[in-house]
């Protein structure tokens, strides 16, 4: 930014820093109450919900720290608002964020980069992991830990698509003659996009990367989409988890993009859904662990303890059995289970778990990025198909 | 101590209109001023542009403005000629208190609950495997369920006439019942024919509670987020769910321009209004 520009946007924090500042001067009060806070033995996490756990005994027993949980929205405008305008860095130890958001927020220096040597767990998690474009920064440096992290693709219904285990094309979700009109989307350009991109390509057409889209290339994936509207292809475009359980339970579709608690949870109801083996690859996501700017001595030691308990077996096994998701090591998870005697259906749910991701991660991919170099026009395209 | 209006203090207007200068007139002027900056990097900055005007009519949400607009335009003209013979009816039809007292009472039920649970129900009546496409296919009206019951405009229309009618219903009954019976004896005993009450005595008197009936609907439909999100299924994007999905990669310039085109579309359509009004009556005296 030149010095002609100025930023009309007045930071909230930065006012009351300075009515700190007054009242401090006046009393020391605030002072001491501050510095009491920081050394107590509380870890302040400011995450998605995601990556949240039922509770946090084991956490407490391994690192004799207390944690704060404070849940966000997954939305990187969310983050970037209380990041930059709130400076929430001054409050909080850890983000557990949607990754991709450090290209935006490491460049801008909210972030601080990760000491490897500060985390004893940090050897142990694979490279292929580590090197997630959502976990560094366009300059390469490691700005994220991974803490959960999924392959992405649809649902369907056994009877009236495909069977189980046949490994199929995007192309059934966007361009299916036999389901116009029984297919669902996410409504969201983050994954409905470069999905839809990710078909193209496998079709031929040229695309750089479908998670970061050049204008030209989203106009191009827009005009497709669009066309593919007229032709009826879609039904309905859901917002929310329990919307797009009751949209593909309810045969109100037959086909959607979705998550992959969504047909866990219809299988468990006894419904005839699976999860989608893709040839074109996956919408692949992870949430990572970043340390703000703000962080140092005492309370830094205290957010890299913490992170490394994430990369741990306790923390691992729990998501993998609970939510079917990828941490970032799974054979400490197996090991974790196995000493502490769990039963043989959640010990199988872990080994099944790390099959599915050995499998997925094996296919091409792209990294679902949350904050892409064009945003604004891609958003505006997706906008276009949306009101088309 | 109360005081007619004509003898309250200078004073009390000068900070009435200070209050809402800062409450309503400043949050709209920077909403005017963001519309014409620039963003870099997440920031507002100083470099003054229509370039959110243009991008607001190049990706489509010029036709999002309009379908909003009609929609509300529609379930307004609905509750409109629902609410009025049923206001008329609870004002000057029934003599009895307690159906009057009932009918108003229940009119508040659905205050109890909360938009979204009310709106959801539709969800299951109007899908492909609901109760209405099932009577239909068994009483061979149709043969294939109708899609376009649900995630359509028609849904939408449908879902948010039950949230807009109370609104609608409570000025017009207010209305109605300020109507002195006596006015309405005159105009029998002078030969009018029922229709002719209704028109040209009625319909008059009543002017005010069909224009705040049309306020408390029309305005807040235009910015209600639920029904369209929850029965429209994405395929009616109106201008709430714009603005929303502008906020959300923190768009400010465009959703402030999308907002000020909307502002000056409503001021244009309310001084319109206001303005034929004002000519109608001006005809009733001469």
């Amino acid at each position: 930014m030149t010095t002609s520009k100025i930023s009309s946007r007045l930071s909230r924090r930065s006012v009351l820093k300075g009515g700190v500042t007054l009242g401090a001067a006046a009393l020391a009060a605030p002072y001491y109450a501050r510095n009491a806070f920081a050394a107590s033995g509380k870890v302040r996490v400011l995450g998605v919900t995601t990556c949240a756990l039922p509770s946090w005994d084991g956490f407490a027993k391994d690192t004799g720290l207390e944690m704060d949980f404070v849940a966000i929205n997954s939305d990187p405008g969310l983050y970037v608002q209380e990041v930059v305008a709130n400076e929430a860095g001054d409050d909080y130890d850890i983000f557990i964020f949607d990754g991709g958001i450090e290209d935006r927020l490491g460049a801008s220096g909210h972030f601080q980069v990760l000491d490897p040597s500060a985390m004893e767990l940090w050897g142990d998690v694979s490279a292929d992991v580590k090197s997630s474009p959502l976990l560094q920064g366009v300059d390469g440096a490691q700005y994220g830990a991974p803490i959960v992290f999924n392959a992405d693709s649809f649902g369907y219904w056994v009877g009236d698509v495909a069977p189980a285990d046949e490994e199929l094309s995007w192309g059934m979700v966007f361009e299916n003659e036999k389901m116009l009109g029984k297919i669902s989307l996410e409504d969201t350009w983050l994954t409905t996009l470069p999905n839809a991109a990710l078909y193209l390509l496998g079709k031929g057409e040229k695309i750089g990367d479908p998670s970061n889209m050049t204008p030209e290339e989203a106009k191009m994936v827009a005009d497709f989409l669009i066309e593919r509207k007229k032709a009826g292809q879609f039904r309905a475009f859901w917002h929310s988890y329990e919307e797009s359980v009751d949209m593909l339970g309810n045969k109100e579709v037959l086909i959607e993009e979705c998550w992959e608690p969504v047909v866990k949870q219809l299988q468990r109801d006894g419904k005839d859904v699976v999860y989608a083996n893709c040839k074109e690859g996956y919408s692949k996501w992870m949430i990572g662990a970043y340390l703000p700017s703000q962080a140092e001595g005492e309370r830094l030691e205290k957010a890299y303890k913490a992170i490394d308990w994430f990369l741990g077996g306790d923390y691992g096994a729990q998501i993998a059995v609970n939510q079917g998701y990828a941490t970032a090591n799974p054979t400490a998870s197996l090991k974790f289970a196995t000493d502490a005697g769990w039963d043989a259906e959640k010990i199988g749910a872990i080994k099944a778990n790390m099959a599915k991701v050995e499998r997925k991660m094996a296919l091409p991919h792209y990294w679902q990025n949350s904050s892409p170099d064009n945003v604004e026009a891609i958003e505006a395209e997706w906008s276009r198909f949306k009101q088309a | 101590m109360f005081r007619p209006p004509t003898q309250v203090d200078p004073k009390g207007h000068g900070s009435f209109v200070l209050i809402w200068s800062f409450a309503a007139l400043l949050p709209v002027l920077g909403l005017v001023l963001w519309s014409v900056l620039s963003m870099q990097n997440f920031r507002l900055v100083w470099e003054p542009s229509l370039q959110a005007y243009y991008d607001v009519l190049a990706s489509g949400r010029w036709e999002v403005t309009v379908r909003t607009l009609r929609i509300a335009a529609i379930v307004t003209l609905i509750e409109i000629v629902l609410a009025v013979p049923f206001a008329l009816w609870i004002a000057k039809g029934t003599r009895s208190v307690a159906v009057r007292t009932t009918c108003l009472g229940l009119l508040t039920i659905p205050f109890f609950l909360s938009l979204a649970s009310r709106t959801i129900v539709w969800r299951g009546i109007l899908g492909l495997n609901g109760p209405l496409n099932a009577v239909l296919m068994h009483l061979g009206i149709v043969d294939q369920p109708l899609d376009w019951l649900l995630f359509s405009e028609f849904s939408v229309v449908l879902g948010l006439i039950g949230p807009y009618f109370p609104p609608m219903v409570f000025p017009l009954f207010l209305a109605f019942a300020l109507i002195d019976d006596e006015v309405l004896e005159a105009s029998k005993d002078l030969g009018a024919p029922p229709s002719f009450t209704f028109l040209h005595v009625i319909l008059p008197l009543a002017m005010p509670g069909l224009g705040a009936g049309i306020v408390f609907t029309f305005v807040p439909m235009i910015g209600d987020p639920v029904v369209p999100a929850l029965l429209g299924g994405g395929n009616v994007i109106v201008l709430s769910a714009s603005v929303q999905s502008l906020l959300r990669i923190l768009n400010y310039t465009v959703a402030a321009a999308l907002s000020v085109l909307m502002l000056m579309i409503l001021v244009a359509i309310i001084g319109a209004a206001s303005a034929l009004s004002a000519r109608m009556a001006r005809g009733r005296l001469a």
